[in-house]
């Protein structure tokens, strides 16, 4: 389905106190729109962190943009949001215009401010947006942060948890961003962004990887997973005999449903129940019900 | 040049700093020494106002450019850190406020020095004194994030100033002190300037 990859990734390793992220080897597609997928402390933000150059000290190897050596190439193709203290905290709109273009060559200022009025924030006239950026906003400042990222000229963009603070419009119109710059680059763009929001997200995630503990948990393009796992729903005098077959199962007093692995279809025969077509969001979470240390 | 202008106004907070910074701050403590100068007689008070005043002014305005930078727990830079150019900028932002604040120095001081006829040895002193004490003081005050500490500290190195040059006019000996002075001065900075790219450096570690 695809032919190359925008990051491959070997025995990638970093360890903290009471957490290690471990990751033997996982490439992300190129050319795709990538959701990585975990509960809080899963190690996403970790990951993003390292592949985004911001934090160094881990072991093993990541190979960019196709065995890509120059780190000036790497960093400038490659454009990152956070969540946390993101920009300057007093730095006004303007200031972080001019902060970009020295920062990144291909930085473009004017579609900078054309994408920050297409998200409604008012760069010129009276209503001129000019608090500092920690004075904006959660969904402002995210909105600011994305504009300056798709202003650059790059081939990847990182995004940690940029859907969490917008609003459900603006979660929209940060999946059709994502497609167009997916479409723009004719194949060589491509997003990795980790979310909590898997449905609002979902009509732009072409491929996902879903981590628990540290560890990739489960990866592939979305249509793949879709066809290796089965939404089955059936009643409670089937609900025992199901329980030992499906890879996540929940009852109700209404009847039970779990998630079945495709191979293990077969082993439910004969039991009255209906099979659907899961959504990413059901399949994410029964993965990480797999291996969640919730109770 | 104009590179190590523009990545040093990075960091101020806006233009209105600029604006306050490299016009009314001058100003200010040469309309102060002006004033002074109606209702004192003596040269020593005039030069202490105006180091004491420069010396309050360098250090707190730094509160709103390099605050904390000294502070592995600083965290502000994670945007900056995605660039390729961020050390580098760095050190043009660094070294332009190391240039900026020698110029002030020798503006603030010896334009009234000059204009009230103050004695070349005591202007000699007044510079890199004021240089010294303004350099020490950063080297510590960059470590704190917050303004109370930046208060604090700023006052107690103004009280140190002062203290300090009461001794050394009652030694009578400028020269050899101001000789001193510079050149620790200039130890301090380049020991400053190493402290803070550990740090920038750390801030890609744990």
């Amino acid at each position: 389905m695809y032919k190359s990859n925008v990051i491959s990734i070997n025995n990638l390793s970093k360890k903290f106190k009471n957490f290690a992220l471990d990751i033997p080897s996982l490439d992300i597609p190129k050319g795709f729109a990538t959701a990585l997928i975990g509960e809080n402390g899963a190690g996403k933000s970790t990951f993003i962190n390292i592949l985004a150059g911001i934090r160094l000290d881990y072991k093993g190897t990541i190979d960019y943009f196709n065995g890509e050596k120059r780190e000036k190439v790497i960093r400038e193709s490659i454009g990152y949001t956070g969540p946390g203290n993101y920009f300057m905290p007093h730095w006004t709109i303007a200031q972080i215009a001019d902060a970009s273009e020295l920062l990144f060559e291909k930085f473009n200022k004017d579609k900078f401010y054309e994408i920050c009025q297409s998200l409604g924030i008012q760069v010129s006239g009276i209503k001129k947006q000019n608090k500092g950026f920690n004075k904006l906003s959660d969904g402002m400042k995210m909105k600011v942060v994305l504009a300056n990222v798709f202003a650059r000229e790059t081939k990847m963009l990182l995004l940690d948890e940029p859907a969490s603070p917008l609003d459900p419009l603006m979660r929209d119109k940060l999946c059709q961003m994502i497609r167009e710059y997916i479409e723009q680059g004719n194949g060589g763009n491509s997003v990795l962004f980790s979310t909590h929001n898997i449905t609002d997200m979902e009509n732009v995630t072409d491929y996902a990887i879903i981590m628990e503990k540290g560890k990739v948990a489960e990866q592939g393009f979305v249509e793949d997973l879709k066809e290796k796992y089965i939404l089955v729903k059936g009643d409670n005098e089937d609900a025992d005999k199901a329980e030992k077959i499906l890879f996540s199962f929940q009852k109700s007093n209404y009847g039970f449903e779990g998630m079945c692995l495709a191979e293990n279809i077969d082993k439910l025969a004969g039991l009255n129940i209906s099979r659907e077509v899961p959504e990413l969001s059901q399949i994410s979470i029964a993965v990480m019900k797999k291996y969640t240390q919730l109770i | 040049m104009k590179n190590y202008i523009e990545s040093y106004h990075m960091f101020f907070p806006d233009k209105k700093f600029r604006f306050l910074l490299y016009l009314v701050y001058p100003i200010t403590v040469w309309t102060i020494l002006y004033v002074e100068n109606i209702f004192f007689d003596g040269n020593f008070i005039l030069a202490l106002t105006a180091a004491s005043v420069t010396i309050a002014v360098e250090c707190l305005a730094d509160f709103f450019v390099f605050a904390g930078y000294a502070r592995k727990e600083s965290g502000k830079n994670e945007y900056l850190k995605t660039s390729v150019k961020y050390t580098q900028l760095l050190k043009s932002a660094f070294l332009s406020d190391v240039i900026r604040r020698m110029s002030s120095v020798l503006l603030i001081i010896c334009v009234p020095a000059a204009v009230l006829k103050i004695p070349l040895k005591l202007t000699i002193y007044l510079l890199f004194s004021v240089y010294f004490f303004i350099t020490a003081a950063l080297f510590i005050l960059r470590f704190f994030d917050f303004s109370a500490a930046y208060n604090f500290i700023t006052l107690i190195i103004v009280i140190l100033y002062m203290f300090f040059s009461i001794f050394i006019l009652d030694k009578n000996s400028f020269v050899v002190t101001s000789i001193i002075l510079f050149i620790s001065s200039l130890l301090l900075i380049a020991i400053h300037i190493n402290i803070l790219f550990r740090v920038v450096k750390e801030g890609y570690y744990d």
